[in-house]
């Protein structure tokens, strides 16, 4: 029963987009974790990072926020049934983007002091913070998801064009289609 | 059946295992039996050095009468052992805010009673300010001075170091803002926040202020100066309308090049007396190495830039901010570490119970201990000194309370009062922080442990549960005291029953054991 479930497209897209969304939804939470730490134990989470109450009044540092957002829209694109694959790539290269931005966290928290002061908390000792580490992973974890969701979308679509084309000369020629066309020719070896 | 005998052995062989590994958790070289509670002590591992317990005479000892039965009773219940034996005293030279009445009816908030008592009196004669002349050559007159303005502070400051029993062994003065006529705003706060409120070109003539008081303390008083703080937390906005005491902000490279011209002064001042008074820097507000407003580490920075930073040994910090958090100390200690090495230390000198609700039983005094345990233990601090001594009974910054200006009134100890004393009274200038901690240990149970010269081991335990604690003391070691601070007891020696090799603290209790081997 199980084996059949996943030797269903469908399904099998189900499966990456929520694999997907998940992974992206648990960077965007690392938002509120810490990005930039120490050895000694202490840390700024991203979201101080992006909004940060300085002197002269609230800072905002875009590229900490859109790191971290970017896998929440992503997550939230991924789990939509678009026809057009397009949109899944678009999602895993923003997901791919918003990985990279996340380890570079560190110095993007110390863009809002002089060379000198950054280069004196450099030596100071600090530095990316696990949870920040966690989440850039996650974001490209969720890339790669999103990548295989736009595959496996275009895959489906071509056994589905080819199923409803041939279907009255019968239904074995989906497999016989989509073996010819590419390396999916069941489920087993569709991923 | 045999199947279902087979599963039954099988599922108890397995919790067998899962029980040992739960077991095999809570054992470890320190502690093999893997006691609840069980008290480790290290003697091989030794830290920082105590400096001494303190406490400040900001505000409330410019009202204490000369002579009075208050002075002679807050003398000996803050500066001798009958009392709790501090051994730090924080001398305030005032901005002179007094004179016009800066913080009378505005800013301190409707739960402090009197807010004209933050003012300070100067001695720095205001009318005698001689327009014609700079700011330094004004405040280099001798004679612009009358130290009999504060003459309440100064005389009880004194009567704290030469009583009988003092236990008075530092005096820092420190000053919160300097005198207002030397300030851009004309005020002991800035007109608006972040404002840094003393210009460069009054730098000079707040170093002559503060050794003209210097000079009357050492010299025309006769006592002991150990340092001069200039500066009390920069970072901080000290501006606005809503300021409601003496503050002064200062950029860290405006602090710096403060220190550079002060440090010139103290050196002369040293020279010209053979003293050794040290510039203290720079009571940071607080030890946040991440919040933006911290800044902690960039004041350092900006002094290690100068020659003089070779002779500073110690750092001042305040415990605002994150008070109860390890990770906030260990951060700033480990970036001090990972910049300076070992050549700077810690002290603490300043913190208090921020709570607006009125507090004078064990819920602050449980809360001070924590603070002073993660001061030791976490910051490394030598020295730990409370905010002021007293209070009117108004707020959480003192340790007792006492109606200010009183010939008579009655000096009431807090529950935060003994709970320092569960630590100053006991501990000397040079006793050792050595390791130990409680291990396996119940929610809010742990300790602070030092070592005497003599060999004793000195042990602060702090239970802030609601239920008691068996602590499990190490072999070799008897308890020859103890003493509690509880909702029901006040600093008082407690029978040590000791036959388990094993110590009852009360729920929401600090205890100190005397430990000998």
């Amino acid at each position: 029963m199980i084996k059949k479930a996943f030797e269903k497209p469908t399904f099998l897209q189900l499966l990456l987009s929520v694999a997907a969304a998940c992974f992206a939804l648990v960077a965007f939470g690392l938002f509120f974790a810490d990005a930039v730490g120490d050895k000694g134990g202490d840390g700024l989470s991203a979201f101080k990072i992006a909004f940060d109450v300085m002197i002269d009044g609230l800072h905002f540092n875009a590229r900490a926020f859109f790191a971290y957002l970017i896998p929440l829209l992503c997550a939230a694109a991924v789990v939509l049934p678009f026809k057009e694959k397009k949109v899944y790539y678009a999602a895993a290269f923003l997901l791919l983007a918003a990985g990279i931005v996340i380890f570079f966290m560190k110095e993007i928290y110390l863009t809002k002091y002089t060379d000198e002061l950054a280069d004196m908390y450099r030596k100071a000792g600090v530095s990316l913070a696990a949870p920040a580490i966690v989440a850039g992973v996650f974001s490209l974890c969720a890339a790669g998801l999103a990548l295989l969701r736009g595959l496996a979308g275009e895959k489906f679509a071509v056994a589905a064009k080819a199923e409803k084309s041939e279907a009255p000369e019968g239904g074995e020629k989906v497999n016989e289609i989509a073996t010819d066309g590419s390396d999916v020719g069941n489920g087993e070896a569709q991923v | 059946m045999k199947k279902r005998y087979f599963r039954v052995v099988c599922a108890a062989v397995a919790l067998c295992f899962v029980l040992a590994a739960f077991a095999a958790c809570k054992t470890n070289p320190a502690n093999p039996e893997g006691l609840e509670n069980y008290l480790v002590i290290d003697e091989s591992k030794e830290y920082q050095s105590v400096t001494g317990f303190g406490a400040s005479a900001a505000w409330w000892a410019q009202t204490v009468p000369q002579g009075s039965q208050s002075a002679t009773d807050l003398a000996k219940s803050l500066y001798t052992d009958d009392g709790i034996g501090l051994s730090i005293y924080r001398y305030n030279i005032g901005g002179g805010s007094w004179d016009y009445e800066a913080y009378n009816d505005h800013g301190a908030g409707d739960f402090v009673v009197f807010p004209e008592y933050r003012n300070t009196q100067s001695a720095f004669i205001a009318e005698n300010y001689d327009k014609s002349l700079s700011a330094k050559e004004n405040f280099a007159i001798a004679d612009n001075y009358d130290f009999s303005k504060d003459a309440n502070a100064l005389e009880f400051m004194k009567l704290c170091a030469v009583q009988e029993g003092s236990t008075v062994e530092r005096i820092i003065l420190f000053a919160n803002s300097p005198h207002y006529l030397l300030t851009k705003s004309g005020k002991t706060n800035g007109d608006y926040k972040y404002q840094s409120n003393l210009p460069e070109e009054n730098y000079e003539a707040y170093c002559e202020y503060l050794i003209k008081y210097l000079e009357y303390v050492v010299v025309g008083m006769g006592l002991d100066v150990e340092a001069v703080s200039a500066i009390n937390e920069p970072q901080h906005a000290w501006g606005g309308e809503d300021s409601p005491q003496e503050g002064c902000h200062y950029e860290p490279e405006e602090l710096a090049a403060f220190y550079d011209v002060f440090h010139g002064y103290l050196s002369d001042f040293n020279a010209r007396y053979g003293t050794t008074v040290k510039m203290d820097v720079f009571e940071s507000g607080n030890y946040d190495v991440y919040k933006s407003k911290g800044r902690v580490m960039e004041y350092i920075y900006a002094m290690s830039k100068y020659d003089w930073f070779d002779e500073i040994d110690t750092i001042s910090v305040h415990s605002y901010g994150s008070p109860t958090s390890v990770e906030a100390r260990e951060s700033f200690v480990y970036m001090l570490n990972n910049l300076y090495g070992d050549k700077i230390s810690v002290e603490m000198s300043e913190i208090c119970y921020m709570e607006a609700v009125l507090d004078e039983g064990m819920t602050s005094a449980l809360w001070l201990s924590e603070v002073m345990n993660k001061d030791f233990v976490n910051l490394g601090a030598k020295a730990w000194s409370w905010w002021m001594a007293t209070s009117c009974d108004d707020y959480n910054d003192g340790i007792v309370t006492w109606m200010w200006g009183s010939e008579d009134g009655e000096v009431k100890p807090t529950k935060r009062y003994y709970v320092m004393g569960n630590y100053s009274r006991f501990l000397d200038s040079g006793d050792k922080r050595i390791e130990g901690y409680v291990d396996n240990a119940d929610d809010g149970v742990f300790a602070t442990v030092f070592k005497k010269g003599n060999g004793d081991i000195v042990v602060v335990l702090t239970n802030t549960g609601n239920k008691k604690a068996v602590i499990n003391l190490p072999d070799g070691y008897t308890i020859e005291e103890a003493y509690e601070t509880s909702a029901e007891m006040d600093l008082k020696k407690v029978a040590t029953v000791n036959s388990d090799n094993a110590y009852t603290a009360s729920a929401g209790s600090v205890t100190t054991l005397i430990l000998s081997k």
